[in-house]
């Protein structure tokens, strides 16, 4: 069976799949993020870079209501989510993250694992939210190593299978918008491309919005369309993915990962390194 | 060597006790990271409940033990609004204090209803005894250790085949994950508190029927044993909690025999502190924390 997403029609009228207002996300007295506002256009690659710790994966749980936030707005397709729980927000609004450090459950196994994104598919597929959610040979097509996996164990698989297992257990979720926390992390760069080109294949396949959190940000912005440059839990820049890539602090940073400092005068200087 | 067996026997029939709260114990660990002490004491409601029933009520001893049995399921999601959803999800020190107040809130309270002295149970079957070469074994505790195994091989059954059980070992792996992932993580919760105290309840009422006594402190008298079985099967393991269970009863039994009453506690204590010095995470246990 050929699986399908729906098509133009079948969404709101092309507003944005995921609108961010002023959120702020604090634990206890630390402010990890502050007054960041964020738009996904439906259908789009949103990048979010910066340093570790600059508030990116703080944001991504906070959407799918993991880390409390605070907001003036939060929205998937219009519909506010902000006194949602993490559960509705998952199913019926379909925020679906796949979270940093592969999302994978080292004691099940891999039919286990899409079982579980098959599940919320369904339910997605029942309640009218989405047409047809994707079956499991639509997923083995995009993931064929999974194929001959499938009774393995998640601590069995390698880091890249296990990345590639959490992503697929993700479009089985049938998502309005993929949150991608960290992708790239402790994979050797060969496995990262591959991943990154099979996100490329699924959205131009299946026009999911992917709002993607990346440290490497040369990589990030290859497959973005729209960034967005966060520092210390701040939006400090925002643009087409070729205007940020000519970003003074993007330039930098690709030379080996140094942190920018904004002088008072306004010149860019390279600052300490980040660890 | 038929007093040895027979021993051994004994000493299965008094495991099935322990097993009975102690996969329990380790589930609810396993799933929110709580030490419930007051599970214990579930077990001595059961046997209450049952009495109160089909006694004092005068509503058969079918119905009684029915209740009795399956009351665990209200006492557990009611335990869990009232005490583990404020402070389990998110203090796993809070929670453990709460449950010990509330085991001795369950003790009390039943003091006060039924006095500390024990209270006569109407057993569920009739006390006759089967010797078989050489062994012998009443019904009610051939029913209790065949419903121990039953339990025990069901739960286990539904935690790896089961929808609800993949949700109740994906929260028990991580609760951040399972979220994410779709699971109803505070239905799992309340539904392994809730199947957790019903296994205590069915536990309690079994065990009376074949002591035909119950007091307000049957169940914490043998906390300590609970604890010694879930730590020696590594906390979180249900099947190991089973192994370790039966193999505490059989340890205690042939102390009891072979070297005086006395000495019951200390044996088994005694495997303990040598499991722990051997392997800190006890005999079955993982890294993942229930299976």
């Amino acid at each position: 069976m050929e699986a399908k997403t729906p098509d133009s029609d079948d969404r709101r009228d092309s507003g944005p799949v995921l609108r961010a207002q002023d959120v702020d996300v604090a634990y206890g007295p630390i402010r990890a993020v502050q007054e960041v506002s964020i738009t996904v256009e439906e259908g789009s690659v949103t990048a979010l870079v910066g340093a570790n710790g600059a508030g990116k994966s703080s944001l991504l749980k906070a959407l799918v209501g993991l880390v409390p936030m605070r907001a003036k707005e939060l929205s998937v397709r219009g519909d506010d989510v902000r006194r949602l729980g993490t559960l509705a927000r998952v199913r019926d609004l379909g925020l679906v993250l796949v979270p940093e450090g592969r999302g994978v459950f080292s004691g099940m196994t891999v039919d286990e694992g899409l079982e579980m994104g098959r599940r919320v598919g369904r339910y997605r597929e029942k309640q009218g939210h989405v047409e047809a959610a994707l079956d499991l040979e639509a997923v083995f097509d995009l993931f064929p190593n999974l194929r001959e996996r499938r009774r393995q164990l998640g601590q069995q698989l390698s880091g890249g299978e296990q990345q590639m297992l959490a992503v697929a257990k993700a479009l089985l979720m049938a998502p309005s918008i993929l949150l991608v926390d960290e992708p790239s992390v402790g994979l050797a760069p060969k496995i990262v491309r591959g991943i990154f080109e099979t996100l490329e294949a699924v959205m131009n396949q299946y026009k999911v919005s992917i709002l993607l959190v990346e440290q490497d940000s040369k990589l990030a912005l290859e497959v973005a369309d729209y960034a967005y440059v966060i520092e210390h839990g701040r939006v400090v820049a925002e643009g087409t993915a070729e205007q940020v890539r000519e970003l003074p602090q993007l330039r930098a940073a690709y030379l080996g990962e140094v942190a920018v400092v904004q002088s008072p005068t306004g010149s860019v200087e390279n600052g300490t390194t980040e660890s | 060597m038929t007093v040895f067996a027979q021993v051994v026997l004994n000493g299965l029939v008094l495991g099935s006790e322990y097993v009975l709260v102690a996969i329990g114990f380790t589930l609810i660990f396993g799933v929110m990271g709580v030490m419930n002490v007051a599970q214990a004491d579930f077990y001595a409601l059961g046997p209450f409940v049952m009495i109160w029933i089909s006694v004092n009520a005068g509503l058969g001893l079918a119905l009684g033990a029915i209740i009795g049995m399956l009351s665990g399921l209200v006492l557990g999601v009611l335990y869990y609004w009232l005490v583990l959803k404020r402070l389990g999800e998110k203090d796993f020190l809070a929670a453990f204090i709460a449950s010990v107040g509330v085991s001795y809130f369950i003790e009390n309270l039943l003091t006060s209803i039924v006095g500390s002295q024990g209270s006569p149970v109407p057993g569920l079957l009739p006390d006759t005894f089967h010797v078989w070469v050489g062994l012998i074994i009443s019904d009610p505790q051939l029913l209790l250790l065949g419903c121990t195994v039953v339990i025990t091989v069901a739960l286990l059954v539904c935690l790896s085949r089961t929808s609800f059980g993949r949700d109740v070992r994906a929260v028990a792996e991580s609760r951040f994950l399972a979220a994410a992932s779709g699971v109803n993580v505070r239905f799992v919760m309340v539904g392994s508190v809730a199947v957790a105290s019903a296994i205590a309840t069915i536990g309690g009422v079994l065990v009376s029927s074949t002591t035909l006594t119950v007091n307000p402190f049957s169940g914490g008298d043998i906390v300590l044993q609970m604890f010694v079985v879930a730590i020696v099967a590594g906390m979180g393991s249900v099947g190991g909690a089973a192994v370790a269970g039966f193999g505490l009863g059989i340890i205690e039994s042939l102390t009891v025999q072979y070297w005086g009453s006395s000495w019951e506690m200390v044996s088994g204590l005694l495997v303990m502190v040598v499991v722990l010095m051997i392997r800190p995470q006890g005999l079955f246990g993982k890294k993942v924390r229930i299976g």
